[in-house]
């Protein structure tokens, strides 16, 4: 017997599997072979140390644990479709997909196109009897959100017009020096506009006829409207009143801007200086506006 | 005539052990009761097999995963997949070798699981819990210079591979005869031998090496 031969026989030995020849073999070339000797010694060492790990003592709760496992569980159903998912590496792969869907959806939305030319030209907008300034309050879809200066001013730099909505301010002027046409745009706007002092067609049906502001939205989309309109009266320092496709407001004049930021960038901006006597007249003056939309 | 008398002790003897041993191996086992009682629902009885086999299979859990919290949740699910699929086995009597062959197929899967996610690398030597349950009695310098070997032990047998690492267990942690270890992992006596030997020498040249560093 060879040293390798020997040392292949250790397993068997120290298990007592090996035959009474074998091991007389064995034992024979283990006396004549200190190397063997040895491994045999570390081979027995090995095993010793093995067979002294400590027994690891069950937890007291195994066996209930093991029961609360067993017992059906409410919403197993959902709890094994979670399982699933989490088993088959679904879950990045899902989030990715709802992620595309909704940028996709959010995309389409955001990018229904409305002709703004159309809408002016149906309008009349530029007429001298009822033109005071057209924006387009939409020029990105951020001005979706009416009443975020920020984000509007931000959007009148956008390459990309998407207009939504026009919206045009007619200041009517309560006594006219000079023949009933009164300018309350600032410089910024443009040259020779006039705004008549006749009545607005839209404040007969609040019973009233003598408006300080008259706004005119034009917007196709619905929602931007109901936004606005949630906007305009959410103030509760502003009386409402609505009335078909009309909305009567009464604000404190220290208020305006505020309600002009209520409709993004507008620009030319109303021109408050022009309001002034209105504030001068009395410190607790309220404006009148009509918003109408079309 | 008088052989007979000196021999007829002798006789009686063998005949009753013969038969004794006949009995013994007709009767069924507790553990084979137990599992025919759970087939007919007695949710008792699993308690009792529970009761039977949970020191092994969760010292066998233990070994794998080296942490009390994983190896009580590994060692329950062995027991609630046995209780569910124990309408499939078609021998009562191997029910042992069944449940360990469970419990190692538990054990590969949730290993391989905890190693992807780090968990053994991350993993100091003073987490090992079973520090906890070195008996007393030795100094304390002993202790600590034991559970250090035992650590180390653990450490080199994780480095195995899984069938050199799974017939160490059964043979020399759980301490289970060659023919059930055959049963287990479905392969003849001869080879468990032979796979025994050389996974035992494995683990031995490799303590050498990581000895002669220390």
């Amino acid at each position: 017997m060879n040293c390798t031969d020997c040392q292949d026989q250790f397993s068997d030995f120290i298990d007592d599997e090996i035959s009474l020849k074998m091991a007389r073999s064995f034992k024979g070339h283990l006396a004549s072979c200190p190397a063997c000797s040895a491994e045999l010694q570390l081979f027995q060492q090995t095993l010793d140390t093995l067979h002294a790990f400590p027994a690891q003592k069950v937890p007291a709760d195994f066996v209930i644990g093991i029961n609360e496992k067993l017992a059906p569980q409410p919403f197993a159903k959902l709890q094994g479709w979670f399982s699933f998912i989490s088993q088959h590496k679904l879950t990045a792969g899902s989030a990715l997909a709802t992620l595309v869907v909704g940028v996709i959806s959010a995309a389409v939305l955001q990018l229904s196109p409305v002709d703004s030319e159309q809408i002016l030209a149906k309008n009349g907008i530029g007429s001298n009897n009822m033109q005071a300034m057209t924006v387009d309050a939409d020029k990105d879809h951020i001005n979706y959100y009416p009443g975020i200066p920020y984000l509007a001013q931000k959007s009148q730099d956008s390459k990309l017009p998407k207009p939504r909505a026009q919206v045009q301010f007619t200041s009517v002027k309560q006594s006219t020096p000079n023949g009933g046409h009164n300018s309350l745009l600032d410089s910024r706007g443009p040259p020779n506009m006039s705004y008549p002092s006749a009545p607005h067609p839209s404040l007969s049906h609040f019973g009233t006829t003598s408006p300080d502001l008259v706004v005119t939205v034009h917007s196709k989309s619905t929602a931007y409207q109901h936004a606005l309109i949630r906007q305009l009266t959410a103030n509760h320092q502003w009386k409402t009143q609505i009335n078909g496709n009309s909305l009567l407001i009464t604000l404190p004049y220290s208020q305006l801007a505020d309600f002009q930021h209520l409709f993004g960038p507008v620009d030319p901006h109303i021109n408050t200086n022009e309001l002034s006597h209105l504030n001068n007249s009395s410190s607790s003056r309220l404006l009148t506006v009509v918003v109408a939309f079309h | 005539m008088e052989l007979f008398y000196l021999l007829a002790p002798l006789i009686f003897i063998v005949a009753f052990s013969v038969n004794a041993q006949d009995e013994g191996d007709d009767a069924p086992s507790e553990t084979t009761v137990l599992v025919r009682a759970v087939r007919q629902g007695d949710k008792q009885a699993f308690n009792r097999l529970v009761l039977l086999y949970q020191s092994r299979i969760y010292n066998l859990a233990f070994n794998y995963v080296k942490n009390d919290e994983e190896a009580k949740d590994l060692a329950q699910d062995v027991f609630v997949t046995a209780y569910k699929a124990l309408p499939k086995l078609r021998d009562d009597t191997k029910f042992g070798a069944w449940l360990y062959q469970i419990g190692l197929n538990h054990c590969r899967n949730r290993y391989k699981r905890l190693k992807r996610r780090g968990y053994f690398t991350n993993k100091s030597l003073d987490d090992d819990q079973s520090s906890l349950q070195i008996a007393g009695g030795e100094t304390p310098e002993k202790e600590l210079e034991q559970q250090r070997i035992i650590n180390l032990v653990r450490d080199t047998i994780a480095t195995m591979n899984d069938a050199e690492k799974e017939i160490l267990m059964l043979r020399d942690l759980q301490g289970l005869p060659y023919d059930e270890i055959g049963e287990i992992l479905g392969i003849p006596l001869g080879t468990v031998k032979s796979k025994l030997s050389r996974a035992r020498t494995s683990l031995k040249n490799k303590l050498k090496r990581v000895y002669s560093t220390l």
